[in-house]
C-alpha cells in the first residue's frame, strides 16, 4: 500500500522524500552510536571510580579486620559519604559475618555474580566486591554500592544535544537540496510533457529541450534521436503501406484478409470444457462448422477476388459471402479449422466455391496465419487461385484413366474368354488328336489288311502267270505237234480247227499277260524321275515299224517333250497309246501318228472326272487318223474288257486303255479322248506337277 | 556231247513231254534226267535219297530249273546248289512260266546262268530250247574237273 502510494508520487516529491529519509536515517544512526558510546564510557568511569575507592578502603580496612576495630572500619566507610553517588558499604570478616556497615541501616549485601565478575549493575545501582588482604592473607571482603542515576542524567543530556544537532543538520540539508531537485526534476518533466504531446497529437516532429550535458541531457538527446527515427520510419512506412496496398489490389491472385478471432475464442472455450479433439468435435456437431463460417469476419479483399467471384464491389461481395459455400467447400473449411486448431499456420486445399453469378468453380485456397496472430487468429491471410481449367482437365484425365482401366478390364475378360476358348479348342484338338490316333490305328489296321490283300493278289497274279499259262502252252504245243506229226492224217478242215485252237490259246495268253500288266501297274512302287517322252515315243514307234516292216506310217513326234514320272509305267502307257494308234491306222491308206503337246481348256481336263484336280494348261497327246470311234461310247473306253471294235476288225483285249488310265491317274494326271468314226482319235493326257521329285 | 547229261527239274508232265519234244526236234540227244520236284533234284545231284550211291562225280552239264515246284521250289534248289562246293559252278538255266520281275531278280541274284520264260507258243518255245541247248551244251566252255 505504502510502496504503491510512493510509486505514484510525483517525481519531485519522490526526490524530496528520498533526501529526507536518507538524511534522517544517517543522523539517527550517528546519534545512536554517539549515545551508546556515551552510556558505555559513563558506566566504565563509574566502575573504575568505585573500584578505585574500594581498593583504597580495602587496603586501609585490612588491619581493622584483623584487629576487630569495627569503628575504624565504620569511619573508613563513612568517608565515602563525600561522594554523592555512594549509597552503602560493608566489611565482612573471614567468616562471612558483617563487620562494619555504612549507613548502619545498609541493606543486605548481595552475593557476587557466579561468573566471578567483581562488579554488577542491578536495580539502578552498581555493586563492587573486593577481597581484603593483610600481609598476603585474605582476612575478609568489602562491598560497595553506588547510585547509577548520575550516569542516566549524563546520557540524557548528551542525547538531547545530539537530537537538537540532528534536527538542525536535517533542516540545513533539505534546504540545500532544493536547487539540486530542480536540476533533476525539470528535464524529466520536460521529457514527460513532450512525450505526452507526441502521443496526444501524433506529432513526431516535437523535440525535448536539453538542459545540461549530464545523463539527463544524454537521455533527452536519445529521446530526440528516437523521435527523429520514428518520424523517418513513419514516412517510410507510409510509402511501404501504399506499396503494400498497391500490391494487394493488383495481385493476380485473389487475396482476402479475414478475422477468425471469434472462431478461436469458441475453440478455446471448447477446450476449456474438456474437448481434446477439435476434429472429432466438429464432426460430431456439424452445425458448429456453420457457426464458425458465420463467425468469419472479412477485413478486406482485393480486386482479383471481386473479379474471380464476379462481384461488382467489396460491399456486394461481403453481403453475398454466405452464398459462396457449396457442401464440398464446407468440408474443406472444416478441415482448415482443424488444421489451424492443431497448430498449423498454413492450410492449403482445393475446393469448389460458387461465384456470385451462381457458377461453381474449383479453387486452390491457402490460409496463412501471419506472425503474431498464431494465438489470436485475428488475421488470416487467404489466397485463392481459380484452377477450374486444370481441375476439369484432371477430371477428364481421371475419367479417361478409369475408362482405360475398364477397357483393360474388358480386354482382360475378353482375353480370358479367348483363353477359355483356346483351352476348349485345345481340348477339342486333343480329342481330335485322339480321334486322329484312332484313325491312324484304323488306318494301320487297314493298311495291314490291304497289305494282306495285296499279298493275296500277288499270289493270285503269280498263279495266273504261272499256272494259267502252262495249260495254254500244252494246248498250243500239242496242237502244233498234231499239225506237224499227224499232218498226213488230217484234212484241211481239221488243220483249220487246230489252227483256231492255237490262235485262241495265243489270245488267251495275251489276255493273261494284259491282266497281269494291269494288276502290276496298280501294285508297282513308283519311282519318279525326269523322262524324255519324245525319245520314248520315237523308240516305241521304231520298234513297231520294225515288227511290221510292211506298214507305211507317217510318224510325227514333237522333239524334247519332257515329263516327270515312273519311266517304266509311262513306257507301258505310251506303248498302249501308240500301239492303239498303230493298230487302228492299219486300214488307213495314208496313216499318220502324232505325239505332241498342245494347249487345253479347263473344261477339257474336267472330262476326266476321276482325274487330277490340277489345272494344267497343256496336255500331251497321241493322235492318229485311223478308225476312230463314236464319242457316244466314250464312257466305255477306259473300262477293262470293254471294246468299241469287233475283234475281227481290230484284235485286242480291251485292257490296254484301262491300264493307261490307271498309270495316268497314278501320276495324278488326267486322260481323255476325242474321236470321230473314220477320221481318227486323239488321246490327251497330263501328268501331275512335281515338288521335290514327288508328284502332287 | 553225248555223255553230257541234262537235268530237267519240272513237275508238269505235259511240259516235260513238250520240252523233250523240243529238244529232240532240235537234235539234242543228250541223256535227260527228270526230277519232279526240288527235293528229288537235290537227291540226284548229291547222291542222296532215291539216288543214294550215285556217282556224284558225274554231274549234269546243264540244269533246266522250273521255279514253281512241289516241296522245295526252284529258287531254294538254286540256293542249295550255289552253297555247295560240288555244284557251285553248275550251269543252271531257269525255265519258267513266271514273268514276275521279282523272280527274275531273285534268280539272277542267287546265281542262275540264264532266265528263260516259257512262251505259250510252242514254235517259240521250241526255238528257245534249241538255242539254249546249242549254247550251253556245245558253245559254252566250263572249268575242268567240275564236270
Amino acid at each position: 500500500m505504502i510502496s504503491a502510494r510512493i510509486r505514484d508520487l510525483p517525481f519531485a516529491k519522490k526526490v524530496f522524500l528520498l533526501l529526507f529519509v536518507t538524511l534522517s536515517i544517517s543522523l539517527l544512526a550517528a546519534g545512536l552510536v554517539a549515545g551508546v558510546s556515551q552510556v558505555h564510557s559513563a558506566r566504565k568511569e563509574l566502575v573504575r571510580n568505585l573500584k578505585q575507592q574500594a581498593a583504597i578502603l580495602a587496603h586501609s580496612g585490612g588491619s581493622a579486620l584483623v584487629f576487630q576495630d569495627d569503628r575504624f572500619a565504620a569511619r573508613l566507610l563513612s568517608g565515602l559519604a563525600a561522594e554523592p553517588s555512594f549509597i552503602a558499604g560493608r566489611f565482612v570478616d573471614a567468616n562471612g559475618a558483617a563487620f562494619a556497615s555504612y549507613p548502619e541501616t545498609a541493606p543486605d549485601m548481595p552475593s557476587p555474580p557466579e561468573s566471578g565478575e567483581d562488579h554488577a549493575f542491578s536495580g539502578g545501582h552498581l555493586d563492587v566486591w573486593l577481597p581484603v588482604f593483610l600481609s598476603g592473607k585474605e582476612v575478609g571482603s568489602l562491598w560497595l554500592r553506588a547510585d547509577t542515576s548520575g550516569v542516566k542524567r549524563q546520557v540524557s543530556g548528551a542525547i538531547f544535544i545530539l537530537g537538537v544537532t540532528a534536527l538542525i543538520a536535517l533542516g540545513v540539508g533539505l534546504g540545500l537540496s532544493f536547487p539540486l531537485q530542480r536540476t533533476l526534476v525539470r528535464p524529466v518533466g520536460e521529457l514527460a510533457r513532450v512525450a505526452r504531446e507526441v502521443i496526444r497529437g501524433q506529432r513526431y516532429d516535437l523535440r525535448a529541450q536539453k538542459s545540461a550535458n549530464d545523463e539527463l541531457g544524454a537521455l533527452t538527446d536519445a529521446f530526440n534521436d528516437m523521435m527523429q527515427h520514428i518520424e523517418e520510419q513513419n514516412s517510410a512506412m507510409g510509402l511501404s503501406e501504399q506499396r503494400n496496398r498497391d500490391l494487394f489490389e493488383s495481385a493476380p491472385v485473389a487475396l482476402w484478409e479475414e478475422d477468425f478471432s471469434h472462431i478461436k475464442s469458441d475453440i478455446d472455450a471448447w477446450r476449456a470444457d474438456g474437448v481434446t479433439d477439435i476434429g472429432q468435435h466438429l464432426e460430431a456437431h456439424a452445425e458448429l462448422v456453420d457457426d464458425c463460417a458465420a463467425n468469419v469476419r472479412v477485413l478486406d479483399v482485393n480486386n482479383m477476388t471481386l473479379k474471380m467471384y464476379r462481384a461488382k464491389s467489396k460491399e456486394q461481395f461481403s453481403e453475398a459471402l454466405e452464398s459462396l459455400f457449396v457442401p464440398e467447400s464446407s468440408a474443406a473449411f472444416r478441415a482448415g479449422i482443424i488444421a489451424l486448431a492443431n497448430g498449423n499456420t498454413i492450410y492449403e486445399c482445393e475446393a469448389p466455391n460458387r461465384t456470385l453469378d451462381g457458377e461453381v468453380r474449383q479453387f486452390l485456397i491457402r490460409w496463412t496465419l501471419p506472425p503474431g496472430c498464431e494465438t489470436t487468429w485475428s488475421r488470416v491471410l487467404v489466397s485463392t487461385v481459380d484452377i477450374t481449367a486444370q481441375w476439369q482437365a484432371q477430371q477428364e484425365l481421371r475419367e479417361a484413366h478409369s475408362q482405360l482401366e475398364s477397357t483393360v478390364e474388358e480386354r482382360t475378360r475378353a482375353l480370358h474368354t479367348r483363353t477359355q476358348d483356346a483351352e476348349q479348342l485345345n481340348r477339342a484338338m486333343v480329342n481330335l488328336l485322339e480321334d486322329h490316333q484312332e484313325s491312324n490305328r484304323q488306318l494301320a489296321r487297314m493298311t495291314s489288311e490291304l497289305r494282306a490283300a495285296n499279298k493275296e493278289l500277288e499270289a493270285f497274279s503269280y498263279s495266273v502267270s504261272h499256272d494259267l499259262r502252262s495249260p495254254l502252252r500244252s494246248i498250243d504245243g500239242f496242237s502244233r505237234i498234231l499239225l506237224e506229226e499227224y499232218d498226213d492224217r488230217l484234212d484241211d478242215e481239221g488243220r483249220e480247227h487246230l489252227t483256231c485252237v492255237r490262235s485262241e490259246a495265243q489270245r488267251m495268253a495275251g489276255l493273261i499277260d494284259d491282266m497281269l500288266t494291269l494288276s502290276r501297274v496298280t501294285r508297282r512302287e513308283m519311282t519318279c524321275e525326269p523322262m524324255d517322252l519324245s525319245a520314248m515315243a520315237e523308240t516305241l514307234l521304231a520298234e513297231m515299224a520294225q515288227r511290221e516292216p510292211g506298214r507305211c506310217v507317217e510318224v510325227c513326234v514333237a522333239p524334247g517333250l519332257m515329263g516327270v514320272g515312273d519311266p517304266k509305267l509311262m513306257g507301258i502307257a505310251l506303248t498302249n497309246l501308240l500301239g492303239n494308234a498303230w493298230k487302228f491306222t492299219s486300214k488307213t491308206n495314208t496313216a499318220k501318228i502324232e505325239f505332241g503337246i498342245e494347249a487345253v481348256s479347263e473344261a477339257d481336263v474336267r472330262r476326266d472326272d476321276s482325274g487330277s484336280r490340277a489345272r494344267q494348261k497343256e496336255a500331251y497327246f497321241v493322235r492318229d487318223n485311223g478308225a476312230g470311234f463314236d464319242m457316244r461310247y466314250a464312257d466305255k473306253l477306259f473300262v477293262a474288257f470293254n471294246r468299241l471294235h469287233k475283234p475281227s476288225d481290230f484284235p485286242g483285249t480291251g485292257i490296254g486303255l484301262a491300264t493307261v488310265q490307271r498309270i495316268i491317274h497314278r501320276h495324278r494326271g488326267a486322260l481323255w479322248a476325242s474321236a470321230e468314226v473314220g477320221k481318227g482319235a486323239t488321246f490327251f493326257f497330263t501328268l501331275g506337277e512335281t515338288y521335290n521329285g514327288e508328284l502332287t | 556231247m553225248s555223255n553230257r547229261i541234262i537235268l530237267l527239274v519240272e513237275d508238269n508232265p505235259n511240259d516235260v513231254r513238250l520240252t523233250l519234244h523240243a529238244l529232240k526236234k532240235n537234235h539234242i540227244i543228250n541223256d535227260v534226267v527228270i526230277a519232279e520236284d526240288g527235293v528229288e533234284a537235290l537227291d540226284y545231284l548229291f547222291g542222296e535219297g532215291a539216288h543214294a550211291g550215285r556217282d556224284t562225280t558225274q554231274m549234269p552239264s546243264l540244269v533246266l530249273l522250273d521255279l514253281k515246284l512241289p516241296r522245295l521250289d526252284g529258287l531254294d534248289v538254286l540256293k542249295r546248289l550255289r552253297a555247295d562246293e560240288r555244284t557251285r559252278l553248275l550251269p543252271v538255266v531257269i525255265l519258267t512260266s513266271s514273268k514276275e520281275e521279282q523272280d527274275l531278280i531273285s534268280g539272277y541274284t542267287l546265281g542262275a546262268n540264264s532266265y528263260i520264260r516259257k512262251p505259250v507258243s510252242f514254235d517259240q518255245f521250241s526255238e528257245a530250247v534249241g538255242q539254249l541247248g546249242l549254247y550251253w551244251l556245245v558253245l559254252n566252255e566250263t572249268p575242268e574237273g567240275n564236270m
